[in-house]
């Protein structure tokens, strides 16, 4: 019995000292980056930089970290348990206006890739027509949800929390959710439905997505390394964008609950919400500071920041 | 209720004392308030958010109650009906292992198709989550009266129906509410676990939904002021059910703990 | 119900056992065992613990069925009151309550098992404690309601397993005194259960030493003493010689002449 004892407590304290390791701060040239969710296309461009060396190639140390639902990526970044982390633009001037000094460097995203799902058969004269009757799926508490309320208002429909709704949605035609293009809508067409997806740009609401951030003071602090990191995802996504494969199979080995098919089709129709072809590929992901002040007065006029929130210069 | 009163001194002082060297400690320590709000800004946000706060809190509170009734009603019969027949308990009991480790959130889409969204789905999810204790103590009990007692009824060729009803349940019934005591914590978790995923939310929902709206908002005040009326919701229930079964035992004779009479 | 008018009271029956076997477990606890007991008759069955003496008792109460052999009762169907090791009172009824469960068991019209429970606890000495709860009485009270429990509907046999072994002395003295009286003035043939030499010396007009190892009876001897027992009786040399005679029965290890 006292065997026993005494080795699950030297299990836990050998957990625990390799838990607040991981939070220390990294040696020189180790840059975590925290993703927001598993592997998937959203991080290919990442996984090909890394496939292809061009990290190592820039005398970078590269610590991809993916995460999962509920992660929390802002206060990881912001606390010091990684470098960089990915989140959506939105989050990001809400953490700002509560204090933490964070910058975005690169937006893998230039369109968000989100808006609400409907079954096709659904008799929709305009887009108010959702709010009026049925269920309606949407993270309680996010900026689409609070956009969405002022814009058109909430008049008849049942709101219910986002998360693991495609039962329900499957068995119920006046069923609407929120969804992420290359996920939801690809997975309910698979079971037999025929969906329609209202993109929430086309609603008025188009924070950039997947926006990789850091710290001020690390930013300050490691100027060159962010900027040649930078360029290092750059070439990664354009690599990812010409032959997927080798990175999609790098994913599909950390996240094997999904098939490689459903990855070459979530890497198809993500195209479009990346970089916009028509703007040539020297500049991808970089990002304009209107955009940014944009959704800065449209979050404080949804009262989720206290002021308009300036993200800083952009570098 | 004197003695009700003593024994929350000690923790209530704890917590204050907790809660002063938190105030000071975590400012010395230098942890910002994103990560970690001091003490009194979370009470000074409980006080800002109080109305809707306590309404929430009241609306989970009532999904919880009701949830716990079904499971005491529930739960004591179906214990009932595994105490009658050796081979169905062993046949049903070890699925009652599902109840105790199904979390809510795997079963939620089956829940919402069976009930809907809203407080059917939440009290369903906070019965659920509070069944196990019940059904297992309760079945104890009627299992363990007294054997001398059972034998006296047999050499008086008494019913199955009167050795239930005059012996088994009474004899059941310390522990039918020790399994309640239990299971009326976990019914608040189960309540403020179903909203997470279940509960309708937009001005209708309980605390479960303004929890995940302040994470999501990245208001930790808030969300610490919610955790916190949640675990007083929960103590709150705990209490009760505690105070109902020391009177209860107490009106009937019985003593608390099983002893040889 | 029978009255308790000895006018047309049942007789007390007498118990036949021929060759009684018992097992639990594959582990014989009693092994051919024969024993006749006389109407009326107070047996003290004396033995260690785990020498069957419980099982013979659940035997002749018909709580359990015998591996082989025969149990007869004659009359064959006496009312049977039983005294378990202790008090078994439900907690939730008070003194009276509890005498009242087998009147209510048999279907007794209420008026008739109040006015009968009443007596009973009279009989006990308890008159004044009808309506407390077990958990204000002491253990000997508590004892005494189960004994004026077991009395209901005055039953022809009387089985007590130990009843006394949790008291303190000086109450077990009183109710092995309280006992003795009870049945001899009901004339109840009674079955008693102890591993105390002195108690089984109190009471018994027989007693019958069973052995653990062998599973039968090895010593069965009259008690020739008169009741009620007083301390002259518990002085004499034959006492004292017969309660020493009875140790010996009792010791495992010697050889049982």
């Amino acid at each position: 019995m006292t065997k026993r004892v005494l080795f699950v407590f030297g299990l836990l304290a050998l957990i625990l000292t390799a838990a607040c390791d991981g939070s220390k701060e990294s040696g020189k040239g180790h840059l975590r980056i925290q993703f927001d969710w598993v592997p998937e296309p959203e991080f290919g461009g990442y996984y090909a930089a890394e496939l292809k060396g061009l990290f190592t190639a820039r005398n970078l140390a590269v610590d991809l970290r993916p995460g999962a639902a509920g992660t929390p990526v802002i206060q990881m970044v912001a606390s010091g348990q990684a470098e960089l982390g990915i989140a959506g633009a939105d989050d990001l001037l809400i953490a700002k206006s509560h204090g933490m000094d964070v910058v975005p460097v690169f937006a893998a995203f230039h369109d968000c890739p989100l808006g609400l799902m409907v079954h096709a058969e659904r008799k929709i004269n305009a887009v108010e027509d959702l709010f009026k009757s049925g269920t309606l799926a949407m993270t309680p508490g996010s900026a689409p949800t609070r956009f969405l309320e002022k814009r058109y208002g909430y008049h008849g429909v049942k709101l219910v929390p986002y998360g693991n709704n495609l039962a329900t949605f499957m068995s119920d035609p006046l069923f609407g959710q929120q969804c992420f293009i290359t996920s939801e809508p690809v997975a309910a067409e698979r079971g037999g439905a025929k969906v329609r997806v209202i993109l929430f740009k086309d609603l008025g609401y188009n924070p950039y997505a997947g926006v990789l951030f850091t710290r001020r003071a690390f930013l300050e602090s490691h100027q060159e390394e962010v900027k040649a990191l930078v360029a290092a995802i750059k070439e990664g996504w354009l690599a990812y964008q010409a032959d997927p494969e080798p990175a999609i199979a790098r994913m599909q080995s950390l996240n094997s609950t999904m098939s490689l098919e459903t990855f070459r089709t979530a890497t198809k129709i993500q195209q479009d919400y990346l970089w916009p072809q028509s703007e040539g590929p020297e500049r991808f992901g970089t990002m304009e500071a209107a955009r940014w002040d944009a959704l800065s007065e449209t979050l404080h006029s949804l009262g989720m920041t206290q002021g308009p929130t300036a993200i800083g210069n952009l570098p | 209720m004197s003695r009700l009163i003593r024994d929350l001194y000690p923790p209530f002082i704890l917590l204050l004392l907790l809660g002063l060297s938190a105030e000071v400690g975590l400012d010395l320590a230098g942890v910002p308030a994103y990560l970690c709000p001091r003490p009194s800004e979370v009470i000074r946000t409980a006080l800002q958010h109080g109305d809707a706060l306590s309404v929430a809190l009241g609306r989970t509170g009532m999904a919880a109650l009701t949830g716990l009734l079904g499971s005491a009603l529930g739960g004591g019969l179906l214990a009932l009906a595994l105490s009658l027949n050796a081979w169905v308990r062993k046949a049903v009991y070890p699925l009652m292992v599902f109840f105790q480790t199904v979390p809510i959130v795997a079963i939620a889409p089956m829940m919402v198709i069976w009930v809907g969204y809203g407080r059917p789905a939440v009290i369903l999810s906070a019965l659920i989550v509070s069944l196990s204790p019940i059904v297992a103590n309760s079945l104890q009990g009627l299992l363990s009266a007294d054997p001398a007692l059972v034998d006296l009824f047999r050499m008086k060729r008494a019913s199955p129906l009167s050795i239930l009803l005059k012996l088994r349940i009474p004899s059941a019934i310390p522990q039918f509410l020790t399994g309640l005591r239990i299971a009326a914590g976990l019914s608040v978790i189960g309540a403020i676990v179903g909203e997470f995923v279940a509960d309708t939310f937009d001005g209708g929902g309980g605390v479960g939904t303004l929890i995940e709206a302040a994470i999501k908002e990245q208001e930790t005040p808030l969300v610490f002021a919610a955790l916190m009326g949640s675990t007083l919701l929960g103590l709150a229930f705990f209490l009760s059910v505690g105070g109902l079964s020391h009177l209860a035992l107490r009106h009937l004779h019985i003593a608390e703990t099983r002893s040889s009479s | 119900m029978p009255s308790k008018s000895s006018a047309t009271m049942p007789p007390a029956p007498g118990i036949r056992m021929q060759k009684l076997c018992q097992a639990f477990d594959g582990r014989t606890v009693i092994d051919q065992l024969d024993l006749e007991v006389q109407p009326g008759e107070f047996l003290v069955l004396l033995g260690p613990s785990g020498c069957g003496k419980s099982t013979l008792l659940r035997l002749v109460a018909g709580l359990s069925e015998p591996v082989s052999g025969q149990l007869s009762l004659n009359p064959p169907h006496p009312g049977i009151g039983f005294v378990f090791q202790e008090a078994s009172l439900l907690p939730w009824r008070t003194a009276l309550g509890n005498v009242l469960l087998p009147f209510e068991l048999e279907g007794v019209p209420v008026a008739k098992a109040q006015q009968e429970a009443r007596e009973l606890l009279q009989d006990v000495g308890l008159e004044g404690f009808a309506e407390y709860y077990p958990d204000a009485l002491s253990g000997g009270m508590r004892m005494r309601v189960s004994i004026a429990r077991a009395l209901a509907g005055n039953p022809r046999l009387l089985l007590l397993d130990e009843p006394f072994a949790a008291l303190d002395e000086v109450t077990r003295t009183r109710l092995d005194q309280h006992l003795g009286e009870l049945t001899r003035k009901r004339g109840t043939t009674t079955l008693f259960v102890t591993h105390s030499i002195q108690e089984a010396l109190a009471l018994a007009d027989r007693i019958v030493v069973i052995s653990p190892t062998e599973g039968r009876i090895v010593h069965d001897r009259q008690v020739p003493f008169d009741w009620p027992r007083t301390s002259i009786h518990r002085q004499s040399g034959e006492w004292q010689a017969l309660a020493r005679h009875l140790g010996e029965c009792l010791e495992p290890s010697e050889a049982i002449a």
